[in-house]
């Protein structure tokens, strides 16, 4: 699908995306502001309250009625770490016009909706309502809190803050309660006006054509903001190597344990990184990698146990659930996989069947507008915007020699446990 | 073999049809996707632990063996079906439900070799003793893994409370005790009932040929004489055990599910009856409520409030879950909202909003195959055509609500808490 750039002026970029097998458009605004503890916090709290309230529906509820009743108009706001940026991002998706009865324009009202939302906030004074930034602190501490209820993301979440204690990465994406609590309807107004001025902005536009006016649109409303200092996007630093091994253990009154460990390896969006992609596979990617058939199906020492590869910021992470007793065991034989693949002790067909099995997702994206989305808002901080097409090209070529250099700079960082509590100290 | 051939006002259009073996088949071609999705799915899930095939001699299972059987049925003599798939870079997977067992698989390469590995491998059973002893330890630690979960154990103690005899109080994965007594000799007794042609369905979406398919078909499913399951019934009781239950776990906000029992008379609930009690829910308790203004502004829910109409063969149940503080006040608020609607009759313009809205969630629909064949086996299991849920919705009024509501009872009520330790 040729990804068409309709416009890239000082830190604005429209993209759009051709494809007629959907029926519905979906429209994202992608905000890329610094990652840090001052504002990660304002920034998980303001998309939540800009997209329940604007200017035009200052009631939650005659706004979600205009939803509805533009055909279920979806509008979604979330803010997530992307390299060294956190990303506010602003979604809608509606049906296509030929869908609708009575000829309604429902693209470009929900758009339109979209537009205000993101442009009009319901303020005054320079300064968001505190009725609505009471509503929605709650909502937002009740999701911080909410973190620890599953134990799989929490314990994933304690392995990234522990092994990036000395970065930005290491933040929560929601901030905390203190500083949640603590923000006034001034210091939102603030981070809004920052978000337009500042923030290096990617719009995506993925539907059967790209709506009429949309572009001017959106130019005219930036015309308002002072866009002369945009974030730096393409500055990432990735996890730096630990000269001794950090091993970090909680305990809760859980029945199963959790085993969670960080690797640094080779990221950034060169070639290389797409090594460690590709030995990353074939080691905990999929039904057929090393950890399921082995650790898992041959040594029963776990539930579940896959491996993933976060390339932006140079990190692999091991993910399992584990019996206490069987924790040291399972991170020995976690070990022992990393060692077969530095050795190149893999078979040809765990190569092959990890070649395939990312070929075949990569080419699946084009049929899911949120796939492409996601895709692209990942892929914004890269100087190289590659297509899943092209990176799809790029594996073909990958050697096993590659492979196995790339597991050589596989090393471990952080190991985190989240244990049953009543073997506490043993 | 009859084909039927339906077709919507937006040029979608599937292919369904029985095949002599008794096995439904339903196909939606989709030229414009790189991908496909299908699902080999059979009429058997966790309620199903008592039945027979001539009505008189019923055989009772232990709790949880249809999950564990989904499990064995990967492995074959020769290795497993992951390992085949891997051959041809598919996604694979397989559920469980409480009244289904689907094998799947989602692609953008050679669709008709992982066609074939689908048909295959549903269709040869491979269990022995000793695989059956190790595969009892995987699904021990998977049921330990639910233990832990509070979104888990608040739905599952909710219908533990709701229901005395009907086996959807019982966890899906069944408890370390039932799966101890699963021999390979009662997995292939099952499979014989249940995995026969006629007692399963056959639904693929994308980027494929139904004539490829339907040849496929006749190519690989093996003639077996049809078998009618007669399913074990039981005399589950109108009312409830009790109206609240609670369990302790790791929390750090209270999490509740509102159950209100529903009478279930029929096997099962019809088509309109299910999507009306859907329209019902949203019009009562959905983001353009009063009611649910009501519960954010008074700071009794959050984002994580939803309702859901849960319902199968012999079972109905209206549920409503979320964290709170205060599950109690939660529960007066829905009961209070229920008797004023009843009083004060329907609002008709939420009505056609909520109505309205749905329509367009169906449409949303045909932008993935994976809904497409999901909502295909939807029609399989309760008998209905693709394209009817629209007219459905569009045919729900104001009468159809009132009724949808008077089936809910406070006293057939269960409230389950999660509180924090």
């Amino acid at each position: 699908m040729p990804l068409k750039n309709l416009y890239s002026v000082n830190g604005t970029e429209i993209l759009f995306l051709p494809g007629d097998s959907f029926t519905t458009t979906l429209v994202s605004f992608n905000f890329y502001m610094p990652l840090n503890k001052e504002t990660i916090s304002q920034y998980a709290l303001l998309p939540e309250i800009m997209v329940t309230c604007s200017k035009d529906y200052p009631d939650y509820l005659k706004l979600n009625y205009k939803l509805s009743s533009l055909y279920g108009a979806d509008v979604v706001a979330s803010s997530s770490k992307v390299g060294n940026c956190i990303c506010i991002k602003f979604t809608v998706s509606s049906i296509n016009d030929k869908y609708a009865f009575d000829g309604q324009k429902v693209t470009k009202e929900s758009i339109d909706l979209l537009l205000s939302l993101i442009f009009c906030p319901k303020t005054e004074n320079n300064a968001f309502l505190s009725e609505d930034l009471k509503r929605e602190k709650r909502k937002l501490i009740d999701r911080i809190k909410g973190e620890v209820n599953e134990k799989r993301t929490f314990a994933r979440n304690r392995l990234t803050s522990e092994m990036f204690e000395d970065d930005p990465f290491g933040l929560y994406k929601l901030g905390d309660i203190q500083t949640v609590s603590d923000l006034s309807g001034e210091d939102l107004f603030e981070a809004w006006n920052n978000m337009l001025s500042c923030g290096y902005l990617k719009i995506h536009v993925i539907g059967e054509e790209m709506p009429e006016g949309l572009k001017e649109g959106i130019i005219k409303e930036l015309s308002a903001f002072n866009r002369e200092n945009v974030t730096d996007i393409y500055e990432v630093t990735s996890l730096k190597e630990r000269s001794e091994v950090k091993e970090v253990t909680d305990y809760f009154d859980v029945a199963q344990g959790k085993l969670v460990m960080g690797f640094s390896c080779p990221g950034g969006d060169d070639d290389s990184s797409l090594d460690v992609m590709l030995m990353n596979d074939i080691f905990g990617g999929g039904p057929y990698a090393r950890l399921f058939t082995n650790v898992r199906e041959k040594m029963s020492l776990c539930y579940y146990c896959s491996s993933q590869a976060v390339r932006n910021k140079g990190f692999m992470m091991v993910d399992s659930g584990v019996e206490k007793e069987n924790a040291e065991k399972a991170k020995e034989a976690i070990l022992g996989q990393l060692e077969i693949m530095k050795k190149g002790e893999f078979s040809d067909f765990e190569f092959s069947s990890a070649v395939k099995s990312i070929k075949d997702s990569l080419r699946s994206y084009k049929d899911s507008q949120n796939g492409l989305d996601v895709w692209y808002t990942l892929k914004a901080i890269n100087k190289n915007v590659y297509s899943p097409e092209e990176i799809s090209e790029k594996i073909e070529k990958i050697t096993r020699q590659d492979v196995i250099d790339a597991a050589n700079r596989v090393k471990l960082n952080t190991v985190y446990m989240l244990l049953p509590k009543e073997k506490e100290g043993v | 073999m009859e084909k039927q051939v339906f077709n919507d006002r937006y040029g979608n259009s599937y292919v369904c049809y029985t095949h002599k073996t008794g096995l439904k088949v339903y196909v939606m071609e989709k030229p414009d996707f790189s991908s496909s999705y299908a699902l080999f799915g059979t009429k058997y899930g966790s309620i199903d632990t008592c039945f027979s095939t001539d009505g008189k001699n019923f055989t009772a299972v232990p709790e949880g063996i249809a999950h564990f059987l989904e499990h064995k049925l990967f492995e074959s003599e020769d290795g497993d079906a992951f390992s085949r798939y891997a051959e041809t870079g598919a996604s694979a997977n397989a559920y469980t439900s409480f009244d289904r067992t689907c094998y799947l698989f989602s692609c953008a390469n050679r669709f008709e070799d992982n066609f074939e590995i689908l048909l295959d491998f549903v269709q040869h059973p491979y269990f022995t003793a000793k695989t059956v002893e190790k595969e009892q330890g995987i699904i021990g630690q998977e049921i330990r893994m639910y233990d832990d979960s509070p979104a888990w154990r608040v739905l599952f103690n909710m219908l533990l409370e709701m229901y005395y005899e009907h086996p959807v109080r019982i966890d899906i994965a069944g408890t370390t005790e039932s799966i101890a007594e699963i021999t390979d000799k009662l997995l292939y007794e099952c499979y014989d009932t249940f995995y026969n042609p006629a007692n399963m369905f056959i639904c693929v979406a994308g980027n494929v040929s139904a004539e490829k398919i339907a040849s496929m078909v006749n190519e690989y499913i093996i003639d077996k004489e049809p078998v009618n399951v007669i399913r074990g019934t039981v005399n589950e009781p109108e009312t409830v055990r009790s109206n609240y239950i609670e369990q302790k776990l790791e929390v750090s906000v209270p999490m509740f599910c509102l159950g209100f029992k529903d009478i279930c008379k029929q096997p099962e609930k019809t088509a309109k009856e299910r999507i009306a009690m859907g329209v019902t829910l949203e019009v009562l308790a959905g983001d353009c409520s009063p009611l649910y203004k009501e519960l954010i502004d008074a700071e009794l829910i959050n984002d994580d409030f939803e309702t859901e109409y849960f319902t199968g063969n012999g079972y109905a149940a209206v549920m409503f879950s979320g964290e709170s503080e205060k599950p109690k006040e939660v529960k007066s608020r829905i009961i209070a909202e229920i008797n004023r609607l009843l009083e004060n009759g329907i609002d008709s313009d939420l009505l056609n909003t909520v109505k309205c809205a749905m329509y367009g969630d169906v449409l949303r629909r045909f932008n993935s195959c994976e809904n497409i064949s999901s909502q295909m086996a939807e029609c399989a299991m309760f008998g209905y055509s693709l394209f009817e849920e629209q007219d459905i919705i569009a045919s729900v009024n104001t009468d159809d609500v009132i009724n949808c509501l008077s089936a809910l009872k406070e006293d057939k009520s269960v409230l389950s808490v999660i509180n924090p330790m």
